[in-house]
């Protein structure tokens, strides 16, 4: 099921009565919840259902044998297991097809031919979301992070709690448990700007991210030989705000509806395009899982414990690993690669003891300088990012080296808002936003239904998905 | 209540009266609101649905609330307001320089690895026209450019006696199916090609391109004794026809869609040239490929009432040998190769090869 749709209005409405009305029944509410996720999920994809339940379900189950787990080694080996079938199932379902594609090509360059066929497997959504959602949950247990004792009903509602279950945020199961264990938090739904989220979400993704998509973003990946090197960067830039608006967008819708429903989840962007480094964007972007992956595998690589040359290995390992998780193909891989490149390069920068180098960065041109480069490296990836394959990234790598191609001022103002919104400061949204929460309940919802009319019209035919959903 | 407001305390709010009395009239209101201001999208909404009972009795009923609600004339603003964006979107287009991708399927084309929505049990909701939109012939943001800047002489100055061939099509034949058919003939005299295909285009929608004018003025320029025609893979999506709406899966739909590839077959023959029609090959999504099926049949209905024309099957070189859809395919020499991208829908360069060589067989066998 999509967000910006009238089913899901539907739906969130009958989720919105019963989740409350149910409030005092805690197990009840929890069961309610838990039945409309797994409907939430069947709506798009029934035939992975049974996925979905099954990964949950063992992580669960083998969660409990962890939490129980006499001795700590004992801990250790449940905790092992449960983790190897966790990403087993991610590589089943998203990688073998890549990795026999490549092994039989390697083997045919080696003069072997086997006659094997490779089966398609379709991709479930929201796959690379519950599996980590299912490693967070065993991780947390094991470090003792989660107090109370796992039950099998809350397990199965974290990792398939319907506003997080597609597309994110990861969630930590240290930070969602003690909230189920709660109940519902009713100061959330009075205070908790979801309603403002909501709207602030669909406008991004609805209105800004498709414009930018379909007018500008989309022609020049699809077909680069087509345009100017003018309109090519344009292009790329167009992506970079469509990505932000588009991925940023959905989280804050998803984030407005758990926050209506009374449950929390941490801010997944902060105004990532204004980072003066790598490290910073890292820090801004996609918080959720560039967290998860330091927590989960780069302090278990070894993190900066290690010494320089170690830290950087850890640095590539994880970038590499975290851009392999965004799909099966070589230009994400490349993309973890720019992006693990720029993380030690930056450090390398970071750490320079020679004079020159301080001299520089402490003298007036050097902010704007490093923001822009900041900026461009970015949009570099992006461009990795959202090729198709690599020799589409040198098609357009050489347009961009061309001159020429016209652009519209209208077209300017579009990129604009798409990339350049979040530089205003933070104080701006939240009091563009403060007077809705003091209005009375009614009176907000009179606003959301007129602003979700206004957005259809703003938006363009037909809402193209969402690019998160299969990553 | 204020109170509670103002301290947001959870122990201090009482549990379901605290719902029941200010946030249940809340989402009333959210509903009513929306359903007012928004009657008009609201009955597009039902009418792009699947052709069942329910989506019936929704249309009915969304019907009689669109015009209930009309004479307040607070469902009147949806219409300028979608209209203007429509407007922006057109001249942004035009001064981009390249189509605006008006058509829904268009979108989920590009869309790496998405399914399109059929594929989310909600067919054809995005691809419908609304009644906003603009009329036919109101603003044609491309239906009148001429299509001379993509097309393209393939083959070297022309030898005596070649036969010219025409590529006609969306981004089926623009994209791996062209490229498959000019590497095929590379080097063969006997043909000279001339590509002018157009992504995101199709019979459904002449108000954004108009194929039907289109195919008269390129048979005047080039004279081709052949012409290829690869599109539907847009046209999955209701239209209008004669003020009408007509919506996909109807019985006009079907012979509207039907009389629209005849005569486009009779313009494209009209000089003499003969037709080779390539169907739309096998998609990974089910609902989807239910959809296409039924265009290509139609098709082929259309086809049969005009002469020289023929149709090429193009999930025969697609698909395994039980007929399923298949992402990798063994070539000549048993390697697994790549023959659809990402989407589940278009062909990649070893996948428009393969039908390519289909193509060039036609040719061949035609006096």
């Amino acid at each position: 099921m999509l967000f910006p749709t009238v089913g899901y209005a539907l739906f969130f409405g009958a989720a919105f009565v019963l989740a409350w009305g149910l409030r005092t029944k805690l197990s009840w509410h929890k069961q309610v919840l838990l039945a409309l996720s797994w409907l939430f999920y069947a709506l798009g994809s029934p035939r992975h259902l049974v996925l979905l339940i099954g990964v949950s379900l063992g992580a669960t189950l083998i969660g409990q044998r962890v939490q129980r787990a006499p001795t700590p080694v004992l801990a250790r080996r449940w905790l092992g297991f449960g983790v190897v079938l966790a990403l087993a199932t991610l590589v089943v379902y998203k990688y073998l097809a890549f990795f026999a594609a490549n092994l039989l090509e390697l083997a045919a360059h080696l003069g072997w031919r086997p006659q094997l066929a490779i089966a398609e497997i379709e991709l479930p959504v929201g796959v690379s979301f519950f599996v980590f959602h299912a490693i967070s949950l065993l991780v947390d247990v094991y470090r003792g992070n989660v107090k109370q004792p796992l039950t099998v009903g809350d397990g199965l509602l974290y990792v398939a709690f319907f506003p997080q279950l597609v597309a994110g945020p990861v969630v930590r199961a240290s930070d969602f448990l003690p909230q189920l264990g709660r109940g519902p938090d009713p100061a959330l739904l009075e205070r908790g700007a979801g309603i403002a989220l909501v709207i602030r979400g669909l406008f991004k993704k609805v209105v800004l991210a498709s414009h930018l998509g379909l007018l500008l973003a989309d022609p020049v990946f699809e077909s680069p030989d087509d345009f100017g090197g003018l309109q090519v960067l344009l292009g790329i830039y167009a992506y970079a705000g469509q990505i932000y608006c588009d991925f940023s967008g959905y989280t804050d819708i998803a984030i407005g509806c758990a926050r209506l429903l009374g449950y929390r989840f941490r801010d997944n962007f902060d105004s990532p395009y204004v980072s003066m480094n790598i490290q910073e964007f890292w820090r801004r972007w996609h918080i959720s899982l560039s967290s998860f992956l330091r927590d989960y595998l780069y302090v278990p690589l070894g993190g900066s414990r290690g010494g320089r040359w170690a830290t950087r290995r850890n640095l590539m390992i994880t970038m590499l690993l975290g851009g392999l998780w965004h799909g099966a193909s070589w230009t994400f891989v490349a993309w973890g690669a720019l992006h693990g490149l720029a993380l030690v390069v930056s450090r390398v920068w970071a750490e320079s003891e020679w004079r020159w180098i301080q001299r520089l960065r402490q003298s007036r041109g050097w902010r704007p300088f490093a923001w822009l480069l900041t900026f461009h490296t970015v949009c570099a990836g992006w461009v990795l990012f959202r090729a198709q394959s690599t020799e589409d990234v040198g098609r357009i790598a050489s347009r961009l080296l061309q001159a020429g191609g016209t652009v519209a001022p209208s077209a300017l103002v579009l990129v604009a808002a798409g990339v350049l919104l979040q530089t205003l400061p933070v104080p701006v949204w939240t009091r563009s936003t403060a007077w809705l929460q003091r209005i009375h309940p009614t009176a907000q919802a009179a606003v959301a239904g007129a602003a979700v009319v206004a957005i259809d019209a703003l938006g363009p035919i037909g809402v193209p998905p969402f690019i998160y959903f299969q990553f | 209540m204020q109170s509670t407001v103002a301290t947001g305390e959870a122990t201090s709010l009482p549990p379901i009266p605290f719902l029941a009395r200010r946030w249940l009239a809340a989402l009333f209101v959210f509903y009513l609101v929306a359903a007012v201001l928004g009657a008009e999208p609201l009955l597009n909404w039902a009418r792009a649905g699947q052709q069942d009972s329910w989506r019936n009795a929704s249309e009915e009923a969304l019907q009689r609330w669109a015009t209930w609600v009309a004479p307040t004339g607070l469902s009147g603003a949806h219409g300028p307001l979608a209209k203007a964006t429509a407007a922006w979107v057109a001249a942004l287009a035009a001064t981009h320089g390249h189509d605006p991708s008006l058509l829904a399927q268009a979108a989920h084309e590009v869309a790496r690895d998405v399914p399109p929505p059929a594929a989310a049990g909600q067919p054809a909701e995005v691809a419908q026209p609304r009644a906003n939109e603009p009329e036919p012939g109101a603003t044609p943001p491309l239906a009148q450019e001429p299509l001379e800047a993509e097309t393209e002489v393939a083959a070297g100055p022309a030898t005596a006696g070649a036969k010219s061939v025409l590529l006609v099509g969306d981004s089926l034949m623009s994209v791996g199916l062209a490229p498959g058919i000019l590497a095929e003939l590379k080097g063969n005299e006997a043909f000279q090609v001339v590509r002018a295909s157009r992504c995101a285009t199709g019979l459904s929608r002449p108000d954004y391109f108009d194929w039907q004018g289109n195919i008269k003025k390129l048979i005047v320029k080039h004279k081709p004794d052949y012409v290829v025609v690869a599109m539907g893979g847009n046209d999955a999506q209701g239209f209008r026809e004669a003020g009408d709406v007509l919506h996909m899966g109807s019985p006009a739909w079907d012979t509207a869609y039907q009389g629209r590839v005849e005569s486009f077959a009779k313009s494209a023959t009209a000089s003499g040239a003969k037709l080779l029609w390539v169907g739309i090959p096998k998609v990974r999504s089910e609902p989807f490929w239910s959809n296409l099926k039924r265009l290509n049949t139609l098709a082929q209905a259309g086809l049969a009432k005009v002469g020289g024309t023929s149709y090429l099957d193009a999930s025969t070189f697609l698909t395994t040998s039980d007929g399923k859809f298949a992402t990798y395919l063994p070539d000549d020499k048993g390697r697994e190769v790549k023959v659809r991208s990402g989407d589940g829908i278009h062909l990649t360069q070893p996948g428009g090869a393969r039908v390519a060589k289909g193509v060039v067989e036609w040719l061949k066998q035609q006096k």
